[in-house]
């Protein structure tokens, strides 16, 4: 008996071992950092779209050159929203991440609603490529936005509920990550025609 | 000897909870795809639409067989009359997703999407879901440019003539020689096949839901408690008799030396168990001390809420767990998704 108890710390420690990895000691820094690689690629689908627009906007100048308004709105749009410093653990800077973008969506669905006037442009094999991919890229973020805030709420629930919240604190101070919110008004459908929107970058009509 | 017994119930009592707390916990993640969608089988045709005649699904079959043969690259036709509320790209890739086309890791997997409502003659919808690792070789405007002018014109007059264009399409770009992925695309697809021989399970077995590891600790430390208890609560009750027969030196009956035994074996077992208490006990005072911490420095209780999370996450890892219809050496069966994911490539178009 008295053998059995002197060894016990020797039993402790394989329980010790399954009690710290039911603790969350792998799945945490894991799922965190699945978390921030869904970031990263909404950023890129982000940064795609930003790409695109310059080409886009040169194109429909081509047809539609009196829509000034309209593509320095697209233009200004872009160069905010590509300036901001976004860091993932900055819930601030998310978040004027997510409206700059939202305006900048709302610009492009101007811009895209604009082509209805202009049946040479619709007809342009360059527009409708361009369209395309905005179109793809448009889909590409609602799923990488999507991604993420998947993986950051798998993040959450693993560091606030029981067994791992345990490891979570102890070991990691870990804070739960913010969600992507679209945050400006009908940001999420944003190819969608919006005239009754509060647009940004009007103020501005400087006629170039 | 009266206290271990005592504090042992409580501690069963605890893990009952613990087992209840963990049950619940699946409950909520087990629910993660609601959606509908179709069933693949074994074959590169789903024609829930009722679009093509079983003669065109035969060809159609072996057409797609033959691109992956040659190429590795997965292609998937699928018709249908229901999006159940979603447009057409966003469901494409949920679907893409949830049949693991393509190889893991590649992700090259291609899916036709053609949407046709019977009652009604406008939002007919063909779209083409690009796998994350087919973009760079079939970008949207690619896909768009070949949709809008070779597919949808033949779409409009014949739908059945437009999806097997749009499989040759696509299917020559897949093909194509020049494609750096095939030999990448043409291993994995091997890799799999390989795998899939070897693999105990028949085909048509889904792999289980993965499971949080802690449900399985909690299982067999639990689990084999209660067994433990029942078994020592038995040799406990037992043990006053033999006792003073032990002391009895000389003749030990075979039966009395079983209870020596058992006896002996029900101290380790004790030992054992007071040991892993000890170490529940410490977890269940830092979770206390933790509780109370928290309340004290009022952080924001309750969880995520909203929806359930999506899919597994934890365990299993879901890259290599495609499963699907039987391959088996013949030409114009499906080998089942292997794995690939979809990131939103592609493009759709009216017709």
């Amino acid at each position: 008996m008295s053998l059995l108890r002197r060894s016990s710390p020797f039993l402790l420690a394989p329980v010790a071992i399954v009690s710290l990895s039911s603790c969350g000691i792998n799945q945490i820094p894991a799922a965190e950092e699945n978390a921030k690689a869904r970031w990263a690629d909404v950023q890129n689908e982000y940064q795609r779209r930003a790409d695109l627009i310059p080409n886009l906007v040169a194109t429909v100048k081509g047809y539609a050159s009196h829509e000034k308004d309209v593509l320095t709105a697209v233009t200004e749009a872009r160069a905010k929203a590509t300036a901001i410093n976004v860091k993932v653990d900055n819930p601030d800077s998310m978040k004027q991440f997510a409206e700059a973008q939202g305006h900048l969506s709302m610009a492009l669905g101007r811009l895209m609603s604009v082509r209805e006037q202009y049946p040479q442009l619709q007809a342009d094999q360059n527009f409708l490529a361009l369209q395309a991919q905005l179109e793809g890229t448009e889909n590409r973020i609602t799923i990488a936005r999507r991604d993420y805030n998947e993986a950051v709420q798998q993040y959450n629930t693993l560091v606030r509920t029981f067994p791992n919240a345990i490891g979570a604190k102890i070991f990691y101070g870990a804070k739960p990550m913010t969600p992507y919110e679209a945050t400006a008004t009908n940001a999420q459908a944003a190819p969608t025609v919006n005239f009754d929107a509060p647009a940004p970058a009007t103020p501005s009509n400087s006629q170039k | 000897m009266l206290s271990p017994r005592k504090t042992s119930s409580s501690g069963y009592r605890l893990f009952g909870l613990l087992l209840l707390f963990v049950f619940l916990v699946f409950a909520k993640n087990t629910s993660a795809f609601a959606q509908n969608f179709p069933e693949l089988g074994d074959q590169y045709v789903v024609d829930d639409a009722q679009i093509l005649t079983s003669a065109d699904k035969k060809q159609l079959n072996s057409d797609l067989a033959m691109i992956e043969a040659k190429s590795g690259h997965q292609m998937v036709v699928v018709t249908f009359s229901d999006l159940q509320g979603y447009d057409i790209r966003d469901y494409g890739y949920r679907l893409g997703r949830y049949w693991k086309i393509g190889h893991a890791k590649i992700n090259d997997g291609l899916i036709l999407l053609v949407y046709t409502n019977h009652n009604q003659d406008h939002g007919r919808k063909v779209s083409v879901e690009v796998g994350y690792g087919l973009e760079g070789q079939i970008p949207d405007a690619l896909a768009f440019t070949l949709l809008h002018q070779k597919v949808t014109p033949i779409m409009k007059k014949d739908p059945r003539k437009g999806i097997k264009t749009a499989v040759q399409i696509f299917g020559d770009l897949l093909t194509d020689p020049n494609d750096e992925l095939r030999n990448k695309s043409l291993a994995a697809e091997q890799a799999y096949q390989n795998k899939r021989a070897t693999d105990p399970l028949p085909s048509d077995v889904k792999p289980l839901p993965p499971i949080h590891p802690l449900f399985w600790i909690i299982l067999f430390c639990g689990g084999g408690l209660v067994i433990i208890a029942i078994v020592s609560e038995g040799q406990y009750r037992s043990q006053k008799k033999p006792q003073t027969l032990s002391s009895n030196h000389g003749l030990l009956s075979p039966k009395t030396r079983l209870q020596i035994f058992f006896a002996t074996l029900w101290s380790v077992i004790k030992t054992i168990f007071s040991a892993i208490y000890a170490v529940l006990k410490f977890f269940l005072a830092v979770l206390s001390i933790f509780s109370i911490l928290s309340m004290l420095f009022n952080r924001r209780g309750g969880g995520g809420g909203g929806s359930s999370s999506g899919g597994g996450f934890w365990g299993g890892g879901n890259d290599d767990s495609g499963s699907g219809g039987d391959w088996g050496g013949s030409d114009d069966s499906f080998g089942g998704g292997d794995g690939g994911s979809f990131g939103g490539g592609g493009a759709s178009d009216d017709y």
